[in-house]
This record gives structure tokens, sequence and C-alpha cells, in this order.
């Protein structure tokens, strides 16, 4: 029987050699992160609170999700391998570990979502995403929850959840006071952390009609995002925004932008000279690119409710 | 090259063809056919050849100094084939199998790359450019699906080859195929036939500084078994744009090799051609030889033998049979089970060796965010070297099964036998690293439990009693603090039991991968025997009736193959030597 002799690698050259750093940071946002996002996560990383917080989420989730997460169905290389490659693939382009990825019912809903810290965090995908979502578009999807890891939303968004929670309606005056100061700071930040993991959605998926398509499919449901014509379905939403512009203040209360929004967002961020840097890609000869400083600012302006 | 070199050819080539027409040589009528196109033209031919995504266009309009005459994409081309020549202004064909063609505006042809419309076989573009003034260049994907003997022709109407590799994916197992089984054997054939050849290693700024001396020796020892040493140039992606290229060394390496290769693009060509001849000819002395030794037999042998073939047809599929269960043997429980246990055997050394690891890192963040990855990249490295390992052995044994069919033929009546090379050809073995999750696991300390228990009575607590809420945050705090050092120890346990499941896992998937392709494989090969078998039986019945046919002729015809064997291919060696001697 032939024996093995070869020497195994070990785990400090595996750091040294770059690890599965991907397009992850170490410390910090990563480098297609929305610069707000990134300040925002700054800030409150540097606060005492972040070890605290860190240590009790990781505990609400076992108290309130434990069941949950124990039997939904778990994503791996024996159940749905095709999306547990494209689980891993996003996992390695981004630098992140492979999540803990998992699916089941959830509502009748088709979406994904992210949870947990910065120790464990899960990925969930709805049955709905599942069955109706081609796997390109599902690509983005899962490109844009494992965006959440990579860029360490988790913990804030898991706080964010606990702090909107209609639950907590009868809090004191003083607490619901501090809920709905604290609660519009970190509503801001979801909607700008959101458009970062848009973009790590496209750095993942590679095709921006996709990651439209995936978009839209969002909001168009069961009925599919195919017979969607996604320039004309903008024009409308740019034109209904102007007539119902005393609504506007409402976005201040969302988690996400606007999915035209997003679309225009991504938009932006495929003619940027960051993401063809970020793809490794060259730039189609004859397209002048977005600076970053451009991008910044487009972004800015139109994230702004 | 001289006009007399130029006439000598000539000639070669016709006496080739005639040799080849006498002994029906199709493979060899077909090569003098693709010579002779190839030497009609005047210019250099060179070929542009690697996978989709290695940077062939971006590398190819770095050559003929034309930063956008193709569209450099995100997206992967379709595998066609563009042949870019000469003329004042650009002009862009589409030519169609049927023979059709159709003109294309230049804007038009990034849309033509990504979706040909049906049909099409090739890309014509015409350019203006020094390059071009001087030799035709043709880009080939590798992701084309094409046979072995068309990328053969390609080969031969080539006067020099360069292989785009792609820094990031380096040596995809059809790449290595293409260099073993086609450029190598094409190459190695003759003396010099590498310097014909330049493999550019491309987006070599996609690949970390440290590692880039790597990679040049990785492709050098891959390319060691060959004995080929061509010139290899790394070059960066993003350099290639036009920006700083008088100054920036890759774009001076590339000017560097045209340079040379203009220089030396006449004694190329001569020599593309004549190593070609040199092949032909060896392949015809082989061919004589067979068809001499039929021709030697009596009538009565050759009606013997194919009475005894007819009689034979159980033994034969009797030996089939027996040949794929060896076959089957050695893959699905000699190999395997070999495999196997190396898992098994990794898994073990990986498994004691993990403590270690896990404790050589001190950040314990650092530890839970990269111990995944590191676990599969070791597992990634094992199942790559195995595979070759793996493809090697199966060639042995196919060596083997090659010399069983020649004898067992040659019990029937000294007949060639099959080679089961190309079987092997066509298949490739998934060695991509295998992924796993690593489940989460906590560290089992009290005082954690307790830290823990504190920490989520605070949160509830902070809404409606804000002063228990941080009283209760921070008494978990302490409680983390005190016992530290021994949380973190537990943690660290946790950690590597993760690790060892994930270890366990990823054995469970190789050695479930490496059943799958060897059941895969050992299926493809039964089949490819038996038509192996099957086919060389029929070309000794087909040699036997030429034979019989032949009646009185035979005197006459061994003597047209003896003077073949001793006068027309020696003159024909000698003649290539004295061609090469003068060079």
């Amino acid at each position: 029987m032939t024996t093995l002799d070869e020497p195994i690698m070990t785990f400090q050259a595996y750091l040294e050699a770059g690890g599965d750093r991907g397009l992850g940071a170490e410390g910090g946002s990563p480098p297609y992160a929305h610069p707000m996002d990134g300040w925002i996560l700054k800030t409150l990383d540097a606060m005492p609170v972040k070890h605290v917080l860190d240590t009790a989420i990781d505990t609400l989730i076992s108290v309130q999700l434990g069941r949950f997460i124990a039997q939904s169905i778990p994503i791996d290389h024996k159940s749905f391998p095709q999306l547990y490659e494209l689980v891993s693939e996003c996992s390695e382009r981004l630098g992140i570990a492979v999540p803990h990825a998992l699916m089941g019912s959830f509502g009748g809903s088709f979406n994904a979502f992210t949870a947990g810290t910065d120790e464990y965090n899960f990925l969930f995908v709805t049955d709905g995403l599942l069955k109706h979502f081609p796997l390109p578009e599902a690509h983005f999807v899962v490109g844009h929850e494992c965006g959440h890891i990579a860029a360490k939303h988790l913990i804030y968004h898991t706080l964010l959840e606990a702090m909107t929670d209609t639950a907590l309606g009868i809090l004191r005056p003083a607490a619901r006071m501090l809920r709905l100061v604290a609660g519009t700071a970190l509503l801001a930040w979801s909607r700008r952390s959101e458009i970062t993991c848009d973009r790590a959605g496209l750095l993942c998926c590679g095709d921006l009609q996709v990651a439209e398509r995936a978009l839209v499919g969002l909001v168009a449901g069961f009925a599919g995002a195919k017979e969607v014509d996604i320039d004309q379905y903008l024009r409308r939403y740019r034109e209904m925004s102007d007539y119902h512009g005393a609504s506007a203040w409402q976005e201040l209360f969302y988690t996400h932008p606007m999915i035209p929004k997003r679309i225009e967002g991504l938009r932006l961020f495929a003619r940027s000279e960051l993401y063809f840097e970020l793809r490794r890609e060259a730039a189609p000869a004859g397209v002048e690119l977005l600076s970053r400083a451009e991008l910044d600012q487009l972004t800015g302006e139109l994230v702004r409710p | 090259m001289t006009a007399t070199t130029r006439s000598n050819m000539d000639q070669l080539l016709t006496e080739i063809e005639e040799i080849a027409g006498e002994l029906n040589d199709g493979p060899i009528l077909d090569g003098v056919e693709t010579l002779r196109e190839h030497r009609s033209s005047a210019k250099m031919q060179l070929l542009l050849v690697g996978t989709s995504g290695s940077g062939r266009s971006t590398l190819a309009n770095s050559l003929l100094a034309s930063f956008d005459l193709l569209p450099r994409s995100a997206v992967l081309k379709q595998p066609i084939t563009l042949a870019l020549s000469h003329g004042e202004s650009p002009v862009v064909t589409l030519r169609y199998g049927d023979g059709r063609s159709m003109a294309l505006s230049s804007g038009d042809l990034r849309q033509a790359l990504l979706e040909p419309p049906d049909g099409v076989e090739r890309i014509e573009i015409l350019s203006p450019g020094d390059l071009l003034e001087i030799c035709d260049l043709r880009i080939e994907s590798l992701d084309a699906s094409r046979e072995n003997g068309e990328w053969r022709d390609i080969l031969r109407a080539s006067d020099y080859i360069v292989l785009v590799l792609n820094a990031s994916a380096l040596l995809s197992e059809k790449e290595k195929r293409f260099i073993r089984e086609l450029l190598a054997p094409q190459l190695a054939g003759t003396r010099r036939g590498w310097e014909r050849t330049a493999i550019v290693i491309n987006k070599m700024d996609l690949v970390n500084e440290d590692e880039r001396e790597e990679v040049l020796e990785y492709v050098r020892r891959f390319l060691g078994p060959f004995a080929g040493e061509p010139p290899l140039l790394a070059l960066c992606a993003m350099h290639q744009s036009g920006v700083g290229s008088e100054t920036n060394p890759a774009a001076l390496a590339v000017r560097s090799l045209m340079a040379d290769l203009m220089s030396r693009r006449v004694p190329l060509r001569g020599r593309a051609i004549r190593e070609a001849l040199e092949i032909m000819v060896r392949e015809l002395e082989r061919s004589a030889m067979t068809a001499d030794a039929v021709a030697a037999a009596e009538e009565a042998e050759v009606r013997a033998a194919v009475e005894e073939i007819q009689a034979k047809q159980k033994w034969t599929q009797g030996r089939i049979a027996r040949l794929q269960r060896s076959i089957d043997g050695f893959l699905q429980t000699v190999l395997r089970e070999r495999l196997w246990r190396q898992a098994e055997q990794f898994a073990d050394r990986l498994e004691v060796q993990l403590p270690d690891e896990v404790g050589s890192v001190e950040d314990l963040a650092t530890v839970r965010r990269h111990l995944g990855g590191y676990v599969e990249a070791v597992w990634g490295a094992f199942l790559e070297r195995r595979v070759e390992e793996a493809r090697e052995s199966i060639e042995q044994e196919l060596e083997r099964v090659t010399a069983t069919i020649r004898d067992d033929l040659a019990e029937l009546i000294g007949g060639a036998g099959p080679t089961l090379r190309e079987a092997l050809q066509s298949v490739a073995m998934e060695q991509d690293s295998p992924h796993v999750f690593m489940g989460p696991r906590r560290g089992k300390h009290r005082a954690s439990n307790i830290a823990r228990a504190l920490s989520i009575h605070g949160l509830i607590m902070l809404y409606w009693s804000p002063l228990l809420g941080i009283l209760s945050l921070a008494g978990g705090q302490v409680i983390q603090r005190a016992f530290k050092g021994e949380i973190g120890r537990a943690n660290r346990e946790a950690l590597t039991a993760s690790a060892r499941a994930a270890n366990r896992e990823l054995e469970d998937e190789v050695k479930r991968r490496i059943g799958t392709q060897l059941s895969a494989l050992s299926e493809h090969l039964q089949v490819a025997v038996a038509a192996a078998f099957e086919e060389a039986v029929g070309r000794i019945t087909e040699t036997l009736d030429e034979r019989s046919g032949m009646g009185h002729d035979v005197v006459g015809r061994r003597r047209r193959l003896t003077e073949i064997l001793q006068q027309r291919l020696p003159r024909v060696h000698a003649e290539l030597s004295g061609l090469e001697a003068a060079e």
C-alpha cells in the first residue's frame, strides 16, 4: 500500500499565503462598501458595547431561533448542491468562511437573509426563492447575503431587528424615545449597508442584467422578472415618485432602499473603476468609468430619501 | 527560405504525397494537403491559443499595438476561430460553415464574439499594422470542441505557437491535456520543436507578488518531463492596456519576443515545415513496414488467417470481456482502494496535526475565520496530487492493456495494435477543491454560560430597567474577563473539534468523488477497449482482404514496398537532414 509522506501545509503558511481573503479585508470594511456604511460600522465597532452586544445577540439568536435553525434543512454538497456551490463560490470571492446555509419554508415569501454575529452566523434561503429564482439570480442573492457577513453587518442588523420589533411597543416613554432615535440612525445605516451588499452580489454574479432581474424578482414575486422591462420600470418609478413626493419621508423608516434605487445604485457601480478593479477585469473600450469619488457622490444622492 | 530550399521542399512534399498515395495512408495525405495550404501563404503563421478568459485578445491587441482591435470582455467569449491578417483598413467578415460570408462593422465584433450567429465557423479580421504585414495571426480557444486530429492540423499549419495561460487559474486540466497530448507530442517528435513555442503566463498581477516565482517554477516543473524549455513570459493584464508600455517590463518582454520572432521568422517557418515532414516520414515508414509484412504472407497463410479470424469471433468477444473486467478491476478495486486508503491516511494525519495548527495562531477570530478555508485548501492540494498520480497509473494500465491487445492480435496475424491513450484524453478528472461547512460549536465552560445568561438578561432589561440591564451586562463582561484564559481554551477546543468533523466530512466527500469518477471512467474505458479491439480486428481483416485482392501482383507490390522502404524514404530522410544541416 502506498504511504503518504508528503508534508501537509501548515495553518501559518496558509495564512501567510493570503488564506481565503478574497475581497475581504482583515478588520475594517471591504473595499466595495458604501463609505457611510464603512464609517458608521467603524464608529460602532470602536464603542465598548460591541463586545457586550456580540455575546448577548449570540445568546439571543440561540434562544429565539435555535429550534428554527436546528430544524431547517442544511444546504451542503449533499442537499441542494448547486446552491451550495454558489454559497461556496461567493464565500471564496468575498473572503469569508463558508456560512451555515439553510433553507426552509418561511411565510410563503421568497427571500434570503442572514443573521448572527461574527462568531456564528447563518444564511437562510426560503423555499420560494429556491423554487422560483433561476440559479444566476440566486447567485446574486446569495452574494448579497454573504456580503452582509463579509462587511460584518450582522450584529447591528440583528440589533436593528430587535429594536424595531413592534412587540416592544409597551416600552416606557424614555426607552421608546431611545428606540426611535437609535433606531432611525440604524435604519439610515441599514439602507447604506444594503447598497454595499448589492455590490457584493454583483461582484459575485458578475452580470448586471442578472442582478437587476434578481432585484426586480423580489417585487414581481411569483409573476417573475422576465416579463418586466426594467428601463421602463425605472422611468415609471421616477414619474410616480414625483407625483407622490409627499410620501418620501416614509423611506426614513425602511431598512432597505427602494428596489429602483438599488438598481440605479448597481448601474452606477457597474460602470465604475472600482467594479472593474475588484472583478480584475479590463474595462470595455470607449466607456468612461466613474471614479471612486464620483461613484460615492452619485450613490449618496441616490440613497437619500 | 532560399529558392533552392523552397524547390526542394516542393519536391519532398510531392514525393511524400506519392508514397502516401501508394500506401493508401489517408491521414498523411490530409497532412500533405494542410502543409501545401500552409506553404501557399508567404507569411509566417502565428497561433495564439489558450482557454477563454486567459487574456488572448488583450495579448493580441498588445502584439498588434492596437489596443482596442479585439474587444476585451468581462463575459467569456464563445470559442470561435479568429483569423487576423493585413488590410489597409479594419474589415470584419463572418465565415459560415456552408461557405457563406457576411461583412460586419468593427463595432459589431464584440457582439459576434460573445454570441456568434448560428453556423459561423470563423471570424476573419483585416487590420493595418506592422506585425500583420509579415505574419498572419490565428487565435484559438482550448474550449472549442475539436477532435485531436483537428488540433494536430492546426498545430501543423502554425510556424510559431504562443500558449496563453491564466496565472490565476494556472494549468487547468484542459491546458495540461493540450500540452501533454497535443503540443508536446507534436514538438517533441523533433529535435528543436520547442523553439517554435512560447508560453505566456498572463494576468500575473492577480497573483501575490511573493508567489509569482512559484508560479513560473510550477509551469517549468510541469514542462520538465516533456523536455521542453520554451520561453516563459509573465505578463500583467493591466499592463497591456498600453499605459506606460514604454517602460513596463511586461510590454518590453512581449516586444522583445516579437522582435526575436520576426528576426527568426524565415528559419522558423522552414523548420516548422521540415519538422512536419519528418513526422510524416516516420509515419510512412511504419505504414510501409506493416504493408510489407502483410504482402510477405503467402496466399495460403492469408486465407488461413481470414478463416482463423472468423473462427475466433467468440474468442475475440471473450478477450474483450476479459480486458474490460481487467480495466474495471484495476479502476474500481485496485486504484480506488489505493486512493481511498490514501484519503484515510491523509485525514488521520491532518486530524493529529489540527490541534497544533489551531494553537499556532494566537488570534481566535482569525482562527475562526480561516480554519475552514485552510482545511479545504489542504484537501484541495491532496486531491490535485492524487488526480495527477491516478492519471499516470491509468496511463500505465492502458499501456498494459494496449500491449495485451497487440499480443492477442499478433496471435491472429501480427496485426498492429490500437492505442488507448486517446480514450483517456477525452475524460477530465475533477480536481476542484471540495468545500465544507465547519459546523459551529461552543466551548463548554460554566463561566461562559453564566456570562452569556447575564448578557441576555441585561439586554432585555435595558428596555424596562436600564440600570439593572447595565449591571447585568457589566457582570457578564466581568465574568468573561475573569475567566478569559479558560474560556479561550474551551473555544479553541471547540474549534478544533469542528475542524476535525469537517476533515472527516471532506474525507467522505473526496472518497465519494473518487468512487464516482472511477466508476464513470471505467465505463468509458470499457467501451473504448471494445471499440479499439474491434477496430483493430476490422483493420486486419481489411488488410488481409486487400492482400487477397492482390492476386498475382504480390511480387510487384512487394518490390514497390521494398523500394519505398529501402530507397525512397531513406532518400527523403537524407534530404530532410540536409535541409536541417543547412539551417
